[in-house]
């Protein structure tokens, strides 16, 4: 194999690596600020906090971080919801991709039309609300479950792709004497599993994010509350009322520092691991 | 085939095909339960919703168009449409072009492992929620936070940057660039990677410089992907961020940070006024279809390419 000739560096691609690096600088220094601050000391907090490394380092605020049943509550009930809606959303969108693909199936056209349609229009926020107060799942733990784990957009990249399998496979099974379920099950998910991933991965990081569905629909049970209301609550709101479960030990800003890193920290961990998945998740969807 | 003989089969395939209509049926329910009632409860906007009597029990309002004329006699409205609309074209002029101009810069970028790299990191707030993103907003920018420390740094004053109605709109801006801008780009590098080298080689023995092979190569061979998200961009301009803004504004910036979804919010779950509340939000929905209906078209015959 020839080795590619190394291009040189022009003083042009200098500049354009210099404002990449401001960027990527823009992004790791705040940061850089937050896990400061979550190690700092108290009195170093309170008199100034700007520090990019930790001041008088302390792990107090994350102690009583781990001391706090209600966050690890959230965390429990953020960590359930996710799974849940995850594999819902998984085996709803494989069914319904996979009806959708068959060659020949009477009203097709109407079944695809009424999960598009979904895509484009929307009851809006306050018929949504009374809708769901009024099939009385208001303060329970399905509606952050239920409502959103159905997405057309992902029914559609669903469909597209089971297109794309080659009609000797399904015949081949369907030969072997497989009925539609055994070749969901044993043909179809199997070769399915690159966009089941990133399907996973567009729901997992949009469920675990999700503060809007607790927030309107979970008024008096606040126990439900995924960990992104609680940390809602500590670190952006800092609503009295609502905090009295919690015990700040000396620093307050500190400890709301470490309540982000906490509700950051998987989806940092589980990230680099991610890259491909999403990207190829946009390539999926612009081939549409 | 006689018709009736052609019924019996049509009948046969339906039956046969029961299990697949099975298959389908959990998933239609969930969408029928939580996306097409709501739909039907937009009625609302044509009622006078008593609570007793629940949406479809309760009277239709007098005359049936009272609500819209209560909501465009609201001031408040007029203000969030207003919002709404200077937000989304600051965001188009800004905040659209910028993960565009990334990924020609990532384009041009010969070293590797410093690409790789660096959009890795950029890539990252993306997928922060807003909560995390507004927390951090608002610590780095506290009276003696972080930016503020570096401004009295340079000789400068204290800023009031989230609190004041002046740079509250350019604060959203940046933010929504910091956190979009790396994860945005990767759709037009994959658009960037479609073009054909040919064009490439060609312009280089013409001896075009860089800047003359990014405006003339590589800005039109992604011009169906602009296009493409030009038209979602516009179909979504009521749209105004509500994640983002609910989480950063605060009384003193309603003036120019109160949009249609938060005034919504505000009018419709927290003040109950729910016959109004849905009036907006209908009508809000009828522009929006409109836009992109209109977008597409525009988008068909200037670039060729829509949605559908």
């Amino acid at each position: 194999m020839v080795k590619k000739k190394l291009n040189r560096l022009k003083p042009a691609d200098y500049v354009i690596m210099l404002v990449i690096v401001i960027l990527v600088a823009l992004i790791v220094i705040p940061f850089m600020n937050i896990l400061a601050i979550s190690f700092s000391g108290n009195a170093a907090v309170l008199h100034n906090k700007n520090m990019l490394f930790p001041k008088d380092f302390t792990g107090k605020a994350y102690l009583a971080l781990f001391r706090s049943l209600g966050v690890w509550r959230g965390f429990g009930i953020s960590v359930f919801i996710t799974l849940a809606t995850t594999a819902l959303h998984l085996v709803i969108t494989l069914a319904m991709g996979y009806v959708l693909s068959r060659r020949i199936l009477p009203f097709k056209k109407a079944l695809t039309i009424f999960t598009l349609l979904t895509m484009i229009f929307s009851g809006g926020l306050v018929p949504t609300y009374k809708v769901i107060s009024q099939y009385g799942l208001l303060d329970t733990l399905s509606v952050l479950i239920f409502p959103g784990c159905v997405s057309a957009y992902s029914v559609l990249l669903m469909k597209n792709f089971i297109l794309e399998i080659p009609d000797s496979v399904e015949e081949a099974a369907t030969l072997d004497g497989a009925n539609h379920i055994r070749m969901l099950v044993n043909v179809i998910a199997p070769m399915s599993v690159p966009v089941l991933c990133t399907l996973a991965v567009f729901c997992s990081v949009g469920k675990w994010n999700d503060w809007t569905s607790a927030f309107m629909y979970i008024n008096e049970r606040t126990e439900l509350y995924p960990l992104q209301n609680i940390v809602r609550d500590i670190a952006v709101q800092f609503d009295s009322a609502s905090l009295k479960d919690f015990d700040f030990s000396d620093s307050t800003y500190a400890f709301q520092m470490a309540t982000i890193v906490f509700v950051s920290l998987p989806i940092a961990l589980v990230y680099p691991f991610l890259q491909k998945y999403f990207e190829k998740g946009i390539y999926l969807g612009s081939e549409k | 085939m006689k018709r009736s003989e052609k019924a019996v089969k049509y009948l046969h395939s339906v039956l046969a095909s029961y299990k697949l209509y099975l298959l389908f049926l959990p998933g239609a329910l969930i969408l029928i339960l939580f996306n097409y009632v709501p739909m039907f409860g937009s009625v609302l906007a044509f009622k006078d919703f008593i609570p007793k009597y629940g949406i479809f029990r309760s009277p239709w309002i007098e005359p049936f168009f009272k609500n819209f004329n209560n909501l465009f006699k609201d001031e408040y409205f007029w203000r969030a449409t207003k919002n709404t609309l200077v937000i989304s074209g600051l965001r188009m002029i800004f905040v659209f072009p910028a993960p565009i101009v990334l990924a020609l810069l990532f384009n041009e970028l010969k070293l590797k492992w410093f690409k790789r790299s660096s959009q890795t990191i950029l890539y990252f707030p993306h997928f922060l929620s807003w909560i995390i993103v507004a927390g951090i907003v608002k610590q780095l920018f506290l009276e003696d936070g972080l930016v503020n420390s570096w401004i009295i740094l340079l000789g400068g004053k204290g800023v009031d940057f989230l609190t004041s109605s002046n740079s509250f709109l350019v604060m959203l801006i940046i933010i929504e660039i910091w956190k979009g801008v790396g994860f945005g780009s990767i759709i037009y590098l994959a658009a960037i990677a479609g073009i054909d080298i040919v064009q490439y080689e060609a312009a280089k023995l013409d001896g075009a410089r860089r800047l003359r092979v990014m405006w003339h190569i590589t800005l039109p061979g992604i011009r169906s992907a602009i296009s493409i998200q030009l038209i979602l961009s516009l179909s979504g301009i009521l749209n105004g961020g509500f994640d983002q803004i609910f989480n950063l504004y605060s009384i003193p910036v309603y003036d120019v940070a109160d949009i249609i979804d938060t005034y919504v919010y505000r009018i419709g779950i927290s003040e109950g006024r729910v016959s109004l509340a849905t009036a907006l939000g209908l009508f809000k929905s009828v522009i929006a279809l409109i836009l992109v209906l209109v977008a597409n078209k525009l988008s068909k015959k200037i670039g060729g390419v829509g949605l559908w």
